[in-house]
């Protein structure tokens, strides 16, 4: 719900273009095309027993346990999978695909791997500023990134790939990286007074009776009003 | 004045002042402030915010969500206060001189003192649709057939969650009853058993108007403990599926950290100490003057 409407035409700044416009929920919009995408999966009868009555906790310890065959994660779920299994031994990974023809890109999602900055209402920033430079130093971020299953984002402390994350890699060499952009300062303050929330989305699609076309005609309405009173051009 | 007067003034001045003032501190002051902020835009990190007037209170009045979770809320406080009376019942059974009665206070105790958080972690497993001992639980008393999404369905979310609520808190109410109980004078007890009042009339008689005052502060402990409920959806379900099992604390909480509007959290937050304190009187206007009146 998060990253597929940046996947369905590899608008990594698709947050950001959304707060230009007054209806971007509407009919042909990327979101519009991706969570429709999402609901006719959630809802062709390939989900198992109540879906929502686990928790992620439950269901990476269910996977760990071998008693389930995939689990949708990111990189950052290997470290609690290790955690929780007695063997990691055929465990393997793949960019979980969202195309629907093989004509179209493979695309997946890459980001930073923390999300760090000195907001602009800092009362110091200039101590702000050097936390960040010291999380990113040698004194702490090559510590840091070697203990998280993550990738590493800097280039001066490379981090050669986990080799079960690298399998991902090789199977799909022909795979087109997506550069995520989680949403400046327009699209947050839209999505503030909207309330617009994804992931409540996604678990309102798994209930009975869900109108998709009402919820985003609904968040199109919102979203129009709150541009307004927000003077958001 | 003799030292010794004065000592007691001097003890007596700083009984009352320390108190009062971490009163006025720590809870008149962040209340007042708070009042201030509702009628802001305050975002949570911005060092200034507007005077908005009444625009967060439209705003709350208007939010369905909100009106949703709040409707959750009244499921816990229904379910509990038709505990009460149970939970009387059993404080004054295991009052009696009941054979292992300090095991079962012990056993009834027990989850009140555990981390909330950790008894809903527990839940949510117990009531797993994969492997959950809930529904195992049945099947071995050949019962699969009631099985439910007991977490996901909006329909009976609310009751499953406000059962987890009642495992853990009921042990407290009935506690609390028990003390009470332990207070009443033994020669009124001793005068209606020579009277010759039975365990009925001992119970609604003697014993229940004598710990009024306690059954009043558990009526007004459930009043606050389901406007306030947290831990527990937010554990087990976080509010889901969407807002079926949201609660205004949830809300709230949601409102000023996920969507960074601090001021129309304030605002709710406010409205539920109103909602409390009405709450109460109503329900204390009902129960002392219609109900016990009438008797």
């Amino acid at each position: 719900m998060e990253f597929m409407p940046a996947l369905v035409n590899g608008n990594g700044q698709n947050w950001n273009d959304m707060a230009k416009t007054d209806a971007p929920f509407a009919e042909g919009t990327d979101i519009n095309v991706a969570y429709h995408r999402v609901y006719d999966l959630f809802t062709s009868g390939v989900l198992g027993k109540d879906p929502l009555g686990l928790g992620n906790d439950q269901a990476t310890n269910l996977f760990a346990q071998r008693k389930a065959a995939i689990i949708a994660l990111g990189d950052w779920g290997l470290q609690n999978i290790q955690n929780g299994a007695d063997s990691i031994e055929n465990l393997g990974t793949f960019y979980l695909p969202v195309r629907e023809t093989e004509a179209e890109p493979f695309r997946y999602i890459v980001q930073g791997d923390s999300f760090m900055g000195v907001t602009t209402h800092s009362k110091n920033p200039e101590a702000a500023k050097a936390f960040v430079e010291w999380f990113y130093s040698e004194a702490w971020y090559p510590g840091y990134i070697n203990y998280v299953s993550s990738a590493s984002s800097m280039s001066n402390f490379p981090k050669e790939k986990d080799p079960i994350l690298a399998e991902a890699d090789a199977a799909q060499p022909d795979g087109e990286m997506v550069m995520y952009d989680g949403g400046g300062d327009d699209f947050t303050a839209i999505q503030n007074e909207t309330a617009f929330d994804y992931k409540k989305l996604g678990a309102q699609m798994l209930t009975e009776g869900f109108d998709l076309e009402g919820a985003l005609a609904d968040l199109d309405a919102k979203w129009a009003t709150a541009r307004g009173k927000l003077g958001i051009e | 004045m003799n030292s010794l007067v004065k000592k007691q003034r001097r003890f007596i001045l700083c009984a009352l002042a320390i108190p009062v003032l971490l009163l006025i501190c720590f809870v008149v002051v962040p209340a007042i402030d708070l009042i201030r902020m509702s009628f802001t835009n305050w975002d949570g990190l911005s060092s200034t915010s507007d005077f908005i007037k009444l625009d967060n209170y439209i705003a709350m009045f208007q939010d369905p969500d909100l009106w949703q979770s709040l409707k959750n809320n009244a499921v816990y406080f229904f379910v509990h206060l038709l505990m009460i009376p149970v939970e009387l019942g059993f404080a004054v059974l295991l009052n009696s001189k009941l054979r292992g009665a300090k095991f079962y206070k012990t056993m009834v105790f027990l989850p009140y003192i555990i981390n909330g958080v950790a008894i809903s972690y527990v839940f949510s497993y117990f009531f797993s649709p994969i492997n959950g001992a809930f529904d195992s639980i049945l099947e071995a008393l050949k019962l699969g057939m009631l099985s439910q999404s007991w977490l996901s369905d909006p329909k009976i979310v609310n009751f499953v969650l406000a059962f987890v609520s009642l495992w853990r808190f009921s042990g407290y109410h009935i506690i609390l009853f028990m003390a009470a109980l332990q207070s009443i004078s033994q020669d009124v007890v001793e005068a209606a058993t020579i009277d010759g009042a039975n365990s009925w009339q001992m119970f609604r008689y003697i014993q229940t108007p004598s710990i009024m005052l306690m059954v009043d502060f558990v009526l007004f402990d459930n009043i606050r403990g389901a406007m306030q409920v947290f831990d527990i959806p937010f554990v087990m379900t976080s509010g889901g599926p969407g807002y079926a099992s949201s609660t205004f604390t949830l809300y709230t909480i949601k409102t000023a950290f996920t969507f960074s509007n601090f001021g129309l959290a304030a605002t709710m937050a406010v409205a539920i100490m109103v909602m409390i304190v009405i709450i109460y009187v109503v329900q204390n206007k009902i129960i002392h003057g219609i109900i016990l009146k009438g008797e």
